[in-house]
């Protein structure tokens, strides 16, 4: 099958000082990588979970697929065609097929608008106006399980999870191909988060969108996705499909991620991979393999260079010298 | 309109605020009224009267031509609203348009807009306005220009603070990521946001220009005469302050009185509006 | 059972709102024993917030308590005046924060705003920053005494949630609030905290009351649990109590709705469909009943009892036996 998504050895940088500035401190790399030569696809009706710290340029990454960040190099293939160095007016179709739904549910809504205005954005602003608003307006209400009357209502006076629900309405209304989910179930309680995650399940079964969910939930990502992806400081450490990346992980960084959860069960007895600190940030990118700072199983070489990729041509692939398939001598 | 009916619903509890409105309303209905109001003609002389005590014919008096203050005063205030109207509304869209620009567009647009209005800020007003005038002439033109280049640009500030700190918004990167223009981002979802608190700064600085073309036309630089503006009657009865001081003093207090009117107004709106003061919610 | 810390009884607080009064709390009883940890979770509206604000006694304008009283160390909150509960705050309860920024003071270094919160103690100003620096070494932070001229935006967010913590057990406190200390970290800075709280709760033997809605944390944290739901507190026993056998339907359902407790990945999870009934006209009967399972005509009708399922265990419903 052909690939929806392609995103090829993408980087994202951003600029540190403006270039007068650069240029009088002798400064000759006045940049700072956000995204980190990832590659990844993503297939007609699947889901693709992206996980990560905060920091860990995912939300970066997500807003250079939509065109929101320029991109220092790479590709990104939408149904064949590369998006990087289109302009404006020729990147405008593909805004109708790749929408997104932003991390914050309320805020993510223009505040002085009335959620039907809302929902009539995406028509305006792409002049393709049903012939019947109010009726494909209702629909949309329908469709994520609110009632029409709703659309009277201004975003401040819905609940977390009527907000998630109205950014999903709006992702939906041009009937795009892909959904870009930044964390989804952020700020949500957990009786509400299923339902938001059912409903983008039932969507996709519905209408065979694709999603890329990014989250910092890893149990999320475990049930929706099909393929799985571990983000740190701009690069993808371990992905692959989510069963083996969960159950047959080989980087450190993804096994201590996952001993990391509390677990609901007092008696539980903890095998955590001790992992020291926090992310590094983005000025001061550890040299060699960036996980090295935090890593139980760092080596001199990991301090030196970014490792290989295992096998680039198999569907897991992960970055680490001493994958945990290996024992440590 | 719900947005009004709040204004006035809340005004109820804001007794100053409520004298701020009368005191405007006066005003206005004295601008809009004037032809009906005035006794006499506002510019006809009559020099066998002049410089009369206030008296049954001439409420207060008349000046060293003749004429009726209080006539002159009564039109006065046509000119003093119009100019206000015209130089706060010209300011405020020069400075929304200009200041959403700055905040929203390019960088090179924010620096050069940013030199715009920081060269117009530092201009002082008196000079500016002489050296129009040596080139326009006086005229209520020349005035209306002078204000409003020198006010324009504190808007334009103000504005560009705010869409910035709009920009940054989720709601704004939602309305690009599904393709919206700077236009469609700017006039639906900016401008809403920030016209409020505007509109209450520039009721507050409504007096300001009142009092600046008063100040203008007293230098002689404003209006020409016989055009009876407030700031030309205080003129004409400064040099006769010794013996008929009544011109100067009749013709100085509706400036007091519409300056306490709008900023009052102004003052117990923003109290109203600032999130920040609001005791309930 | 000794004397508790902290002893909520009958506790219900009102808002006044021009649409109505808001029962916020409704006749909640809690008791934090002495160096242990209580847990309170429940989901957004559930009143932990107003729990807090009740009992370190800063409420906001519109709201009062109704009925009931709330004892700390024996004494009567309310019988307290101004000063002393200034006293009681900085002393005997301090408080934790979701966001360490808003504790922490950004134009002041920590060491001279760790200094100043033991400004009731007779110690020279060298011993109370060796004190200070030391229980930055205590919280994982190393070189303390270098550390403490730093600025708070100096450090990263995990490290300054470590300072709050640090700062508000200085000043030796019987109790310790922390209100959701952990929801804006991420997972792998989330356990290296509980982990943290965990350790200094057996060295200082303080009593921590810990609100999250966060159920892994409350189990891995507590000894006791409180379930809130719309304001009342629905369930509350030990922590084994309500994760091996819980009682209360929302319990139940909302330990079922976690992700993580789902062994086979599913794509169709369980929620907890309707929402919260509103807080000024309450619905007659069990305040759970519109989004209960079980819900029967007497749900509707009557209140539930609060039955005594254990030692500690209690849950109101109509449906659980003695």
């Amino acid at each position: 099958m052909e690939p929806l998504l392609e995103v090829d050895q993408l980087r994202v940088r951003f600029r540190t000082k403006g270039s007068v500035k650069a240029l009088l401190e002798k400064d000759d790399d006045p940049f700072i990588d956000g995204v980190m030569g990832v590659s990844f696809t993503i297939h007609p009706g699947q889901t693709f979970g992206l996980v990560g710290e905060s920091g860990s340029g995912k939300t970066t990454l997500a807003r250079a697929v939509m065109g929101l960040v320029p991109v220092h190099s790479g590709a990104i293939r939408f149904n064949g065609k590369n998006l990087i160095g289109l302009n404006r007016g020729q990147i405008k179709p593909f805004r109708r097929d790749i929408a997104m739904m932003f991390q914050d549910p309320a805020g993510s809504l223009s505040p002085r608008l009335k959620i039907r205005s809302l929902l009539a954005e995406p028509f305006r602003i792409h002049n393709r106006m049903p012939d019947n608003l109010p009726d494909e307006i209702a629909r949309l209400l329908k469709m994520v399980n609110l009632s029409p009357a709703m659309g009277d209502l201004y975003p401040h006076q819905l609940s977390g999870g009527q907000a998630r629900r109205v950014g999903v309405a709006r992702a939906l209304a041009l009937s795009p191909k892909l959904i870009i989910a930044d964390e989804p179930t952020a700020g949500l309680d957990v009786s509400v988060q299923g339902e938001i995650l059912n409903l983008m399940a039932r969507l996709q079964d519905e209408l065979g969108v694709s999603f890329l969910i990014i989250t910092h939930n890893l149990a999320v990502v475990r049930h929706v996705s099909d393929h799985a992806a571990i983000m740190y400081l701009g690069r993808f450490l371990e992905q692959g499909p989510t069963q083996t990346v969960f159950h047959h992980m080989q980087h450190p960084y993804t096994q201590a991620l996952l001993s990391a959860h509390a677990s609901p069960d007092p008696d539980a007895v903890h095998h955590r991979i001790a992992i020291f600190g926090e992310i590094p940030s983005l000025f001061s990118r550890p040299r060699g393999c960036e996980f090295h700072t935090r890593c139980p199983r760092v080596r001199d070489v990991c301090r030196e260079r970014f490792p290989k990729a295992a096998d680039q041509e198999k569907a897991h692939q992960y970055f680490c010298h001493f994958p945990l398939s290996e024992s440590l001598q | 309109m719900n947005q009004i009916r709040e204004i006035f619903f809340r005004l109820r509890n804001e007794p100053m605020g409520i004298f701020g409105l009368v005191l405007v309303l006066l005003v206005v209905a004295c601008a809009v009224f004037a032809p009906f109001l005035v006794t006499h003609d506002p510019n006809a002389l009559d020099i066998a009267h002049r410089l009369a005590g206030p008296s049954f014919d001439h409420w207060m008096g008349t000046d060293q031509l003749g004429r009726d203050v209080f006539s002159r005063v009564v039109m006065g205030s046509r000119i003093a609203v119009w100019v206000a109207l015209v130089t706060v509304s010209l300011s405020l869209g020069i400075g929304l348009v200009l200041g959403m620009m700055a905040g929203y567009g390019p960088k090179w647009m924010d620096s050069g807009l940013l030199l715009l209005f920081d060269t117009l800020r530092s201009f002082p007003t008196i000079m500016f306005a002489l050296a129009l005038v040596t080139v326009f002439g006086p005229s209520l033109q020349t005035v209306i220009i002078v204000i409003v280049a020198t006010t324009f640009p504190v808007y334009g500030r103000m504005v560009r603070t705010q869409t910035q700190a709009l920009a940054g918004n989720e709601f704004i990167v939602a309305e690009e990521a599904m393709g919206a223009g700077m236009m469609r981002v700017l006039g639906v979802h900016i401008l809403p946001n920030i016209v409020g608190p505007l509109f209450i700064v520039a009721s507050m600085d409504i007096p300001v220009v009142i009092t600046i073309e008063a100040g203008l036309s007293f230098l002689g630089v404003g209006v020409r005469p016989p055009t009876p503006s407030w700031g030309a009657i205080l003129n004409d009865g400064y040099a006769y302050i010794r013996n008929t001081p009544w011109i100067i003093i009749f013709g100085g207090i509706p400036l007091i009185v519409t300056t306490l009117g709008f900023t009052f107004l102004g003052e117990s709106m923003r109290d109203m509006f600032d999130p920040k003061l609001r005791k309930d919610l | 059972m000794t004397q508790p810390v902290l002893d909520i009884s009958n506790l219900c607080v009102n808002y006044q709102t021009p649409k109505g009064t808001v029962q916020a709390l409704r006749h909640i009883h809690l008791q934090v024993p002495p160096a242990k940890v209580v847990g309170l979770v429940g989901e957004s509206g559930c009143g932990k917030s107003t729990l807090i604000s009740a009992v370190i006694r800063l409420m906001a304008e519109n709201a009062h308590v109704a009925a009931g009283k709330i004892r700390f160390m024996g004494l009567d909150m309310q019988g307290f005046s101004a000063s002393e509960l200034r006293g009681i705050r900085g002393r005997d309860i301090s408080m934790v924060f979701q966001d360490p920024m808003t504790a922490l003071n950004p134009v002041l270094t920590i060491g001279r705003q760790m200094v100043d919160i033991q400004y009731r103690d007779g110690l020279s100003r060298k011993k109370k920053r060796e004190r200070a620096a030391r229980m930055l070494e205590r919280v994982g932070i190393s070189d303390g005494l270098s550390r403490l001229d730093n600025y708070p935006h100096q450090f990263s967010g995990g490290m300054r949630q470590r300072i709050t913590i640090a700062m508000a057990l200085l000043v030796q406190p019987k109790l310790l609030i922390a209100d959701e200390p952990t929801t804006a970290l991420d997972a792998t800075l989330e356990v290296q905290i509980i982990r943290l709280l965990k350790d200094l709760q057996t060295d200082f033997q303080c009593a921590i009351l810990f609100i999250s809605h966060h159920l892994n944390v409350i189990a891995e944290l507590c000894d006791y649990v409180g379930v809130m739901y719309a304001g009342e507190l629905v369930e509350k026993g030990t922590v084994r109590d309500i994760f091996h056998r819980p009682g209360h339907p929302y319990t139940r359902s909302l330990l079922e709705c976690d992700p993580s407790v789902i062994e086979e990945p599913t794509r169709f999870l369980p929620t907890i469909p309707g929402d919260i009934p509103s807080l000024i006209d309450l619905p007659k009967g069990c305040i759970f009943q519109d989004r209960c399972a079980h819900v029967m005509t007497v749900c509707r009708k009557t209140p539930p009892p609060a039955v005594h399922l254990g030692d500690h265990h209690t849950a109101a419903c109509h449906f659980l036996e003695e």
